[in-house]
């Protein structure tokens, strides 16, 4: 398989670990911050 | 949880950020691997997520082995979080995994035993997501779930037993083979530092999870308990908190 | 004056929870009717789909048979747990059986009428997909162990769920992955037989699971009722 193609294959992988790992983070901070809301606890 | 008394912390979004940095920084500048060539750098994500979502899912069931015991409602929020980082793990090992498998053996799933238990324990992570949003009583799922927990941790022992069995039996002798035989130094570096920095990753969103975990329960607590009207607007429950 | 009443004993508690569940599947026929009816639609459906050739069939027929019993045959030990409502568990509660006892008492109910399900499918099994039957000792063996490890774990997860609103799709989707052991057992301990191997093994293993699946089930019983 050429390097080219093996890249490819690479940045797909890489592309959705850190996707999904940011997505994730992100979801439980904006969960936060409506847990937080629902308390009347606003920063 | 009032306004006096917590912040949410800063710093576990600095380390799973660093953290992630680390392994890609590793995982790129490592020399490719001999027989797979730039392939193996998936490695160094497919392998700690792996590592991490069995990690999460031994601490989920025992975490709530020990909430049964204990009945503190803290371990079935430790159970809560490594479920769900679990289960965003466990999916994330299987997708690397598919992705590294295309590529390199022309199939997208094998059916060796490692790849075939993890998605058999992705299914009991999500049946243990589920069955928690089957109520709002805090202490009716807690117990729930734990149970659930203390079965699986009885159970998927012999699950896996009798899936590495299984396939010790029929599967024969294949050119498919899970990982390089031997292993380079430096690769063996980068993929221990992966590793670490993903176990730190995990502790970070682990100690982020929890608080989330102590603000919405706290915050169902106070709806449940909150005073509201009784039998329409006419009648209302009196406030007891102001004095007689 | 009357003799004081003796609490019954733990088996006689259990058999009349049995006796219950039986009676009740005799009133509505649920079983018979409905699941089992479901699971041999289930095995017509499959050559339909995959292809009717005889070689073919042949080879999948008892895996098909064991999948279908284990993914239906979940929906019998549901049926014994949420056939009841809450007011009517808090009854039997507040009679104080001993818990543990009302979950032997399902369990063995539900182990009764899979024996039944086993029968009928493997006939079924057997005239659709020309399945050859082997192992005379083992076969008898396998089905009761599959029957036993699959009532216990499908009463013991109704029992955590406990809820009658909410996904009828929830206590299969607990029990699925965790009846692979009772699969794996059930179908290779048969395959060894075909391929001159001893099955010794996977029924050791069977055992093993449904002791400890009896003994989680009886263990957690009083929790789970605590629950209510």
């Amino acid at each position: 398989m050429e390097s080219a193609d093996q890249w490819n294959w690479v940045t797909l992988a890489y592309g959705v670990a850190y996707f999904v790992l940011v997505v994730y983070a992100v979801s439980i901070a904006l969960r936060i911050t409506r847990a937080r809301k629902r308390l009347g606890d606003t920063p | 949880m009032t306004k006096t008394e917590y912040r949410p912390a800063v710093w576990p979004w600095i380390v799973m950020a660093v953290a992630g940095l680390v392994t890609f920084v590793g995982a790129m500048t490592v020399p490719p691997d001999a027989v797979q060539g730039q392939l193996s750098r998936i490695m160094y994500v497919h392998v700690p997520s792996a590592w991490l979502a069995y990690l999460a899912f031994g601490i989920t069931m025992l975490t709530s082995a020990i909430y049964l015991w204990r009945r503190d409602l803290k371990w079935d929020r430790l159970a809560l979080a490594s479920a769900e980082i679990g289960v965003v793990f466990t999916g994330l090992a299987i997708a690397l995994g598919m992705i590294w498998a295309k590529p390199t053996w022309g199939v997208w799933w094998t059916w060796d035993a490692r790849l075939t238990l993890t998605a058999i324990m992705f299914f009991v992570y999500l049946g243990y997501l589920a069955l928690r949003r089957t109520t709002d009583d805090l202490d009716t799922r807690a117990r729930r779930a734990s149970v659930l927990g203390v079965l699986a941790v009885v159970q998927v022992p012999l699950v896996h037993f009798s899936v590495v069995w299984w396939r010790s039996l029929h599967q024969g002798p294949s050119l498919i083979k899970p990982e390089s035989p031997t292993i380079d130094t430096s690769m063996l570096v980068t993929l221990l530092v992966a590793v670490v920095s993903f176990t730190l990753m995990y502790g970070a969103m682990m100690f982020k999870r929890i608080e989330l975990a102590r603000f919405e329960d706290a915050a169902l607590v106070a709806e449940q308990t909150s005073l509201g009207p009784v039998a329409g607007e006419a009648v209302t429950v009196p406030d007891l908190t102001k004095g007689a | 004056m009357r003799k004081p009443t003796v609490t019954p004993g733990f088996f006689h508690q259990a058999l009349t929870i049995t006796r219950r569940d039986l009676l009740r599947e005799r009133r509505s026929g649920e079983v018979m009717w409905v699941t089992l009816p479901f699971g041999a639609i289930a095995l017509l459906l499959v050559p339909l789909a995959i292809g009717t050739d005889a070689p073919t069939l042949q080879r999948i027929g008892p895996g098909m048979f064991w999948v279908i019993v284990m993914l239906f045959g979940v929906l019998i030990a549901i049926r014994q747990t949420n056939a009841e409502t809450t007011a009517q568990r808090d009854l039997v509660a507040l009679t104080g059986l001993d818990p543990a006892a009302i979950f032997v008492g399902k369990a063995v109910a539900s182990f009764l009428l899979l024996l039944v399900f086993e029968a009928v499918l493997g006939v079924v099994t057997i005239a659709l997909y020309d399945v050859e039957l082997i192992g005379w000792v083992i076969l008898p063996v396998v089905l009761v162990l599959a029957a036993a490890g699959l009532a216990l774990l499908g009463t013991l997860a109704a029992g955590i769920v406990a809820t009658g609103r909410s996904g009828a799709a929830l206590v299969p989707l607990l029990v699925a992955p965790m009846s692979v052991p009772i699969l794996l057992g059930a179908t290779q301990a048969l395959d060894a037989i075909r391929l001159d191997r001893s099955s010794i093994s996977w029924v050791l293993m069977m055992t093993i699971v449904v002791l400890l699946l009896a003994v989680v089930g009886v263990l957690s019983s009083r929790p789970l009722q605590e629950t209510g």
